[in-house]
C-alpha cells in the first residue's frame, strides 16, 4: 500500500474507531445529546466496506458505541473508501454514503446533529474550558479518543505495527488521580483491544497526577520525561512496554490534530 | 532505618529540564529507575559508593553501568591518568601510549593481533561493522533480537529519528536458536558479511541467557564455513569474565572484539580488536573522531589491567558477587519469594520468579534505594572489586527490609 492510502487508511479507522465512539460519552453527559435521542432503539452504523466501522446501539435513553460493522442495522451509512470517510469527517468534500434504512430518515437527520455537537466538545472554546466541569469531561473525551487511537494507529500503521510487533502482550492502565478517567489497552499479539476502566492485572500502569495535568500531556503542553522524573506521571511495571506504547500514542498527531 | 530524602536531586533535576531535553539524556533519565525513590544525580564517588547532591550515600551495584571496576576515585588508577595529564593530552598527534596502549590489548586479548582505540561501546561496534562489510564485500549483518550494541541508527532500541533504511541490512536471530540463525544465512546465502553477538545475551526486561552447550562452537563453525565475520561485542562483559576477553571464557574464536566499560575504570575509553586477516581492510575504513587518541584515558586503562591483574580483579567480582546472587535468593526465600538470578555473578540480573511486569521488582529496589543500596530494577547490575563483605552484608540487610515491603503490598510467593 502506499503511503498517501495508508495514511488515508489509517486516518479513517481513527475517525471512525476513535473519535466517533466518543459520541456515547456526549449523549451521556451533554442533555441537548440525550433529548436528540431520547426514545431511540436502533443501531446506527457508519463503515467504509472492509475497512473501519462504527455502529450506535441507542436503547433506553442510553448509547453505546461499538466498533466495527454489523449486517443489519437500522440505518447504515456505508462510505466506499476511507478517502471519503475522511472528507465526510473533515467536511473537506461532497461524499454521499450509500444509506441503509432511508425510511428512518428522520432519525438520521438529528443524528448527523449529534455528530455535529461533538465539535464543541472535541474543539471546545476557550470560554468552555473554563467551566469545572466541561474541562473534566473534555479532558476525558479526549484521554479515551487517544487510547482508541491507540488501537487504530496500532493495527494498522506499517510503521508503527514494526514497533508493536516487539511488545509484550498484555494490558497497559491509564488513569488519572486521584478520581478521573481510567482506560486500558490490552495487546494480543499486533491486536489492541481497548475498554473503559482498570485493567485486570496490568503489565504496566500510567498514573497522571491529576485531571490538569492529563489535559496539558494530551495537547502536549508538558514534556513527558519531565514529568515522570518530576513523579508527576508516574509508571509502574513494564516500563518498556509504556516507552513503546508511547510512541503509538504520540503517532496519532501525524494523522488527527 | 531511616529513608532518604532527595529534594536537592529534584531541585536539580527541574533546573536541568529547562536547558537539557528530559533534564537528564539516554538510559541514566529517573523514568528508567523509580522516580521519587532513586536520587537524579551524583556528586562524588569513592570506591564502591557514591554519594548525591543531597548527602545521601549509596552503595552502588550499577558500577556507573559497568565502567566502574576498581572503585570510584582509584588513587592508582588515578595518579596515573593525571600523570598522563601533567604530560599533555589531546595534541596534535597520539602519544606513544597509544602505542603501548594497543600493544598491551593485543598481548591481554586472546587471538587478536591488532587493537584501535576509540570512546564509546558504540563507535567501536558500528565501526567493525563496517569493516565486516568493507572485507566480505558483502551487505548483510546479523545480530542476535533483544541484543543491545549501542544506540547507533541501525542498533539502537529506541525510535526516535530511525529511517527503516537504516536496517534494511541488519537481520535479526534468536539468542540459543541454531535453526533461526540458520534461516539467515540461508536466506541470505552469500550475502552476509558478519555476525556481531554478545558472549552470553544480556537483554533488558528479561532473564540473562548463557550460551546453550554447543552454541558457540555451532556458531563458530558457520561462521567459517560461511566466511562470516564474527564480531564479538564484549563491551559489557569484558574484563568481568576474562581478562583474555570473554571469548576466551565461553571458548570462542572472534575475528573482532569490541571493548569499552570497565576497561579503564570509568575513564572514557573503547578499543577494538582484530586477527591479522583484518588488518589491512582495518587500515582503509575511516576511523576517527576527535577525542579517539586522548591519552589520559589510555594511562587509566593500562594501570586498570594491571591492577585487575594483581588483585584477581574477575575472581573476586565474581566471589564478591556470589556472595551477594546468593544472598539475595536466601533472603528473598526468608520473606516468602522465590528470586532468580540469572547471567554470571559479577553481571547479575534479579527478577522475582512470578512476575513478569517488574512491579514487585521496582518496589524492592526502590525501597533498597531509599535505604542506600542501588539496584536497578530493569538492567543487570554489577559488581567490583571496591565491593567489599561489608557491603554485600548491608546490601542483603537493606534488601531483607525491602522484601518485607513487598510482601506487605503484594504478598509473599
Amino acid at each position: 500500500m502506499d503511503k498517501e492510502k495508508e495514511k488515508e487508511l489509517v486516518k479513517s479507522y481513527l475517525y471512525l474507531n476513535a473519535v466517533l465512539p466518543q459520541l456515547e460519552e456526549i449523549i451521556a453527559y451533554d442533555a441537548e445529546a440525550r433529548e436528540l435521542t431520547k426514545g431511540w432503539n436502533c443501531t446506527i452504523q457508519m463503515h467504509v466496506p472492509g475497512g473501519a466501522g462504527v455502529r450506535f446501539v441507542f436503547k433506553d435513553g442510553k448509547c453505546e458505541a461499538k466498533l466495527g460493522a454489523v449486517s443489519m442495522p437500522t440505518i447504515s451509512l456505508r462510505i466506499p473508501t476511507p478517502e471519503a470517510a475522511n472528507k465526510m469527517i473533515e467536511n473537506t468534500g461532497t461524499v454521499i454514503p450509500m444509506i441503509w434504512g432511508f425510511w428512518n430518515i428522520g432519525k438520521l437527520g438529528k443524528f448527523m446533529k449529534l455528530t455535529k455537537l461533538m465539535e464543541k466538545y472535541l474543539r471546545p472554546s476557550e470560554e468552555d474550558l473554563k467551566n469545572k466541569d466541561f474541562f473534566e469531561f473534555h479532558t476525558r473525551v479526549k484521554l479515551m479518543m487517544a487510547v482508541y487511537g491507540m488501537k487504530a494507529v496500532g493495527e494498522h500503521d506499517t510503521y508503527v505495527k514494526g514497533i508493536v510487533s516487539k511488545v509484550p502482550n498484555g494490558p497497559m492502565e491509564i488513569k488519572v488521580l486521584p478520581d478521573g478517567p481510567v482506560a486500558h489497552i490490552v495487546l494480543d499479539n499486533g491486536k489492541f483491544a481497548v475498554a473503559k476502566g482498570p485493567a485486570a492485572n496490568p503489565m504496566v500502569v500510567m498514573e497522571i497526577k491529576d485531571i490538569k495535568l492529563a489535559y496539558d500531556m494530551l495537547n502536549a503542553n508538558v514534556e513527558f520525561m519531565e514529568e515522570l522524573g518530576l513523579c508527576r506521571i508516574r509508571l509502574r511495571g513494564h516500563v518498556g512496554m509504556a516507552e513503546s506504547l508511547a510512541v503509538v500514542m504520540e503517532r496519532i498527531g501525524l494523522y488527527i490534530s | 532505618m531511616e529513608t532518604y530524602k532527595f529534594d536537592k536531586s529534584y531541585e536539580w533535576f527541574e533546573r536541568a529540564c529547562k536547558v537539557i531535553p528530559g533534564g537528564v539524556i539516554g538510559h541514566k533519565h529517573p523514568a528508567f529507575t523509580v522516580p521519587g525513590s532513586y536520587p537524579y544525580f551524583a556528586s562524588r564517588g569513592e570506591g564502591s559508593h557514591y554519594w548525591d547532591p543531597d548527602g545521601n550515600e549509596f552503595i552502588d551495584w550499577m558500577c556507573g553501568f559497568g565502567p566502574m571496576v576498581l572503585g570510584y576515585n582509584n588513587p592508582v588508577v588515578d595518579a596515573a591518568a593525571q600523570e598522563q595529564a601533567k604530560l599533555g593530552d589531546g595534541m596534535s598527534h597520539p602519544g606513544p601510549i597509544s602505542i603501548e596502549y594497543a600493544e598491551m590489548m593485543v598481548k591481554l586479548t586472546k587471538g587478536m593481533d591488532w587493537c584501535v582505540y576509540g570512546k564509546n561501546g558504540a563507535d567501536i561496534t558500528t565501526w567493525c561493522m563496517r569493516l565486516a562489510r568493507e572485507y566480505t564485500g558483502r551487505k548483510k549483518i546479523l545480530i542476535v533480537r533483544g541484543a543491545y550494541h549501542g544506540a547507533q541508527a541501525w542498533s539502537t532500541p529506541s525510535y526516535g529519528g530511525i529511517i527503516d533504511e537504516d536496517r534494511t541490512h541488519v537481520h535479526f536471530f534468536e539468542w540459543n536458536n541454531l535453526d533461526s540463525f540458520m534461516e539467515l544465512i540461508n536466506t541470505y546465502k552469500g550475502q552476509v558479511a558478519g555476525v556481531m553477538m554478545t558472549p552470553y545475551h544480556h537483554c533488558i526486561y528479561a532473564d540473562q541467557q548463557m550460551p546453550a552447550p554447543g552454541w558457540w562452537e555451532a556458531i563458530g563453525k558457520v561462521c567459517k564455513q560461511e566466511e562470516l565475520i564474527l564480531i564479538s561485542d564484549d563491551v559489557r562483559a569484558g574484563f568481568r569474565l576474562d581478562m583474555a576477553g570473554s571469548h576466551a571464557y565461553f571458548g570462542y574464536e572472534p575475528d573482532l572484539v569490541c571493548y569499552s566499560k570497565a576497561i579503564a575504570n570509568t575513564y572514557p575509553i573503547s578499543a577494538g580488536l582484530g586477527t591479522s586477516k583484518l588488518k589491512e581492510t582495518a587500515e582503509h575504513v575511516l576511523f576517527t573522531g576527535t577525542f579517539f587518541s586522548s591519552m589520559v584515558p589510555m594511562a587509566a586503562s593500562i594501570a586498570t589491567v594491571k591492577e585487575l591483574k594483581r588483585l584477581d580483579g574477575v575472581n573476586y567480582m565474581m566471589k564478591i558477587g556470589k556472595a551477594l546472587c546468593d544472598g539475595l535468593v536466601s533472603v528473598g526465600k526468608s520473606n516468602g519469594f522465590e528470586i532468580i538470578m540469572s547471567g554470571p555473578y559479577d553481571i547479575p540480573f534479579m527478577r522475582f520468579a512470578r512476575e513478569k511486569n517488574f512491579m514487585l521488582k521496582q518496589l524492592f529496589s526502590g525501597e533498597a534505594a531509599i535505604r542506600g543500596v542501588i539496584f536497578h530494577p530493569h538492567h543487570n547490575w554489577f559488581t567490583s572489586c571496591a565491593h567489599t563483605e561489608e557491603d554485600v552484608k548491608k546490601s542483603l540487610e537493606v534488601a531483607d527490609i525491602a522484601f518485607k515491603k513487598v510482601k506487605d503490598k503484594y504478598g509473599s510467593d
